[in-house]
């Protein structure tokens, strides 16, 4: 009996399956950077989903507590004044003033009126609007057609250019304030807050400037600091609710840092190029392009060749890198509004593109000028900022805004934790049309 | 593993970019081994997963220079015969016939299964493989009576 004897290509198979190899170290670097990687690039997505969480919490948590602070407004209305069908007679009924000289002013302006005493909830009452002029106390205006279902409530307006003491509607049977109709002479009229609803802003911003990390390598980079830089924004904003409001249009967002500790270094004979230097950031190597003339940081010179120091006038230096971006912003905004102040609490993001890339090197050699080498020409930002809104004239209104802006990616290619960001106080003037 | 990548792919920078992505899979999904099999088992099904993918995404039926592997590969630890040789048949053949051999004859898969991982037929892949044992089988055999020959 024969039986099957393994041959050369059996031989082959056996052999090419007990290979035992060890691949080179660099692969096991590599996945160990890898994930290294990873894992920080995931900790960053948490903190910036945390962050997008956080916000939008606070945002809803703002509008939600100023809603409640209006509806309470509402619900502690004091029976103040009013008008039963059945009686030619107003009488008290409704307020939302509290103060008793308000309530005394207008107890006196009008001997007609009395306390009501009916059960206002039980009864089906049609209410009439009454506006009182702070101009002419001596009397109540004259009563327009009922709006049925609707309470009375005193409210201080103000309404071309005079305080002007309205009785603005509220439905009966929802406690929804309606607070752009006013009375005011026969006529039913709007306040202008809440019917202009569009308004165009520009602003100047004094920027601070810098990264969230400190330099890549301190050794480096030990005196790297923000910049004091200028921007500037043309928004328009429409007012999409009461409480809320979107707002877009053109940013021109600075980004920069001054690093005092450099060097420069120039030839002692100006026809002898300059060995190339450059200077290490955290937004990226910068070099002179001028060829008599070199910078560097202290560590770098110091791995120069001696010849090159010897040959060469060192002076201290000073290094300002200056980015400009313009960028789109679209910006989420709550507002809570008392009297004439208004504060606006705003969230959002942007993106633009490089326009300006510019380092400027001064020494008392004189000042030169470069780009920074391999940065990044678009950017993402998150925002965030407080804005409050002053009115001064009908239809202006003077902005003053702390704002912080985070950039979402690296500015530079080559160091990818470097993320810029800049505050800002904004300060602009608003039309409302 | 570093031999399986080769196997699969014989040139030492794909093979060590296979298992370097072969391995971060690993790491990554550590949590979902069941301690139900053996770990090398799993790593190993990892690293093949990943070389197939590699080959899916290439789809080129091309010849893998072996030079360059041949200069990175450090200290082999089988030093009885010489691996390179062995590679250097492997490479000879096209990259799917390669494949299929891979899993067929040393992985153990069977046609259907090939037939699933590759997405071919499996009539394609019993094909592939009958040509690539007789692609490597002549070889081997003429490697084998050259040595005779050069003994006597």
């Amino acid at each position: 009996m024969h039986f099957y004897e393994p041959g050369a290509y059996e031989d082959f198979i056996g052999k090419l399956a007990s290979i035992r190899l060890k691949p080179s170290p660099k692969v096991w670097i590599a996945i160990s950077s890898h994930l290294q990687c990873k894992e920080s690039a995931r900790k960053r997505i948490l903190l910036q989903r945390l962050v997008a969480a956080a916000s939008f919490i606070l945002l809803f948590g703002i509008s939600y507590f100023t809603f409640l602070i209006f509806n309470i407004n509402i619900n502690n209305e004091i029976p103040l004044w009013g008008h039963h069908d059945n009686s030619s007679n107003i009488i008290p009924l409704y307020s939302v003033l509290t103060t008793q000289d308000d309530f005394n002013l207008k107890r006196t302006s009008n001997e007609a009126i009395k306390p009501f005493t009916g059960d206002m909830y039980g009864s089906s009452v049609n209410l009439n609007i009454f506006s009182l002029d702070n101009n002419d106390n001596d009397h109540l205006l004259t009563t327009i057609k009922p709006i049925v279902s609707t309470i009375p409530i005193v409210k201080e307006e103000i309404f071309q250019g005079r305080t002007l003491h309205a009785y603005l509607q509220t439905d009966y049977t929802t406690n929804n304030l309606t607070l752009d109709h006013v009375y005011h002479n026969g006529n039913i009229t709007t306040t202008d807050d809440y019917t202009k609803k569009w308004e165009l802003i520009a602003y100047i911003n004094p920027t601070y400037a810098y990264h969230t990390t400190a330099a890549l390598n301190q050794k480096l980079n030990p005196n790297e600091i923000g910049a004091w830089m200028w921007g500037g924004d043309i928004m328009i904003k429409r007012r999409i609710s009461r409480y809320f409001s979107i707002s877009s249009g053109l940013q021109l967002s600075p980004i920069g840092q001054v690093n005092k500790n450099v060097v420069l270094l120039r030839s002692d004979s100006y026809n002898k190029d300059m060995m190339v230097l450059s200077a290490n950031t955290s937004y990226g190597v910068v070099s002179l392009e001028n060829r008599v003339v070199a910078i560097s940081n202290f560590s770098t010179l110091a791995c120069a060749p001696p010849s090159v120091i010897k040959s060469s006038t060192v002076t201290p230096a000073r290094l300002s890198q200056h980015f400009y971006f313009l960028e789109i912003p679209i910006i989420v905004s709550t507002s809570l509004k008392k009297k004439y102040f208004e504060a606006e609490f705003k969230l959002g993001c942007s993106s633009g593109i490089l326009i300006s890339n510019q380092f400027e090197v001064i020494s008392t050699e004189g000042k030169f000028y470069g780009k920074t080498e391999n940065v990044r020409l678009y950017n993402t930002n998150a925002i965030g900022s407080v804005c409050f809104n002053i009115p001064f004239k009908n239809e202006l209104v003077l902005a003053i805004e702390p704002s912080m802006k985070l950039s979402l990616n690296p500015i530079s290619y080559s160091y990818i934790s470097t993320y810029p960001f800049s505050t800002a106080l904004k300060i602009g003037i608003g039309y409302k049309f | 593993m570093f031999g399986v990548c080769l196997r699969y792919f014989p040139n030492a920078e794909i093979a060590q970019d296979i298992l370097q992505d072969g391995f971060i899979k690993v790491f990554e999904n550590i949590h979902s081994f069941r301690f139900e099999g053996s770990i090398e088992g799993w790593i190993r099904r990892i690293i093949i997963n990943t070389a197939l993918e590699y080959h899916r995404r290439i789809r080129e039926d091309k010849e893998v220079d072996l030079s360059d592997a041949s200069l990175v590969i450090e200290e082999p630890s089988n030093s009885d015969f010489d691996y390179r040789q062995l590679l250097l048949i492997v490479s000879s053949l096209p990259n799917q016939y390669r494949i299929v051999f891979n899993l067929y004859a040393i992985e153990g898969y069977s046609h259907s299964e090939i037939s699933e991982m590759l997405e071919i037929s499996e009539s394609t892949s019993k094909s592939n493989y009958s040509r690539a044992r007789a692609i490597l089988r002549d070889k081997v055999n003429k490697i084998a009576d050259f040595e005779r020959y050069a003994f006597l």
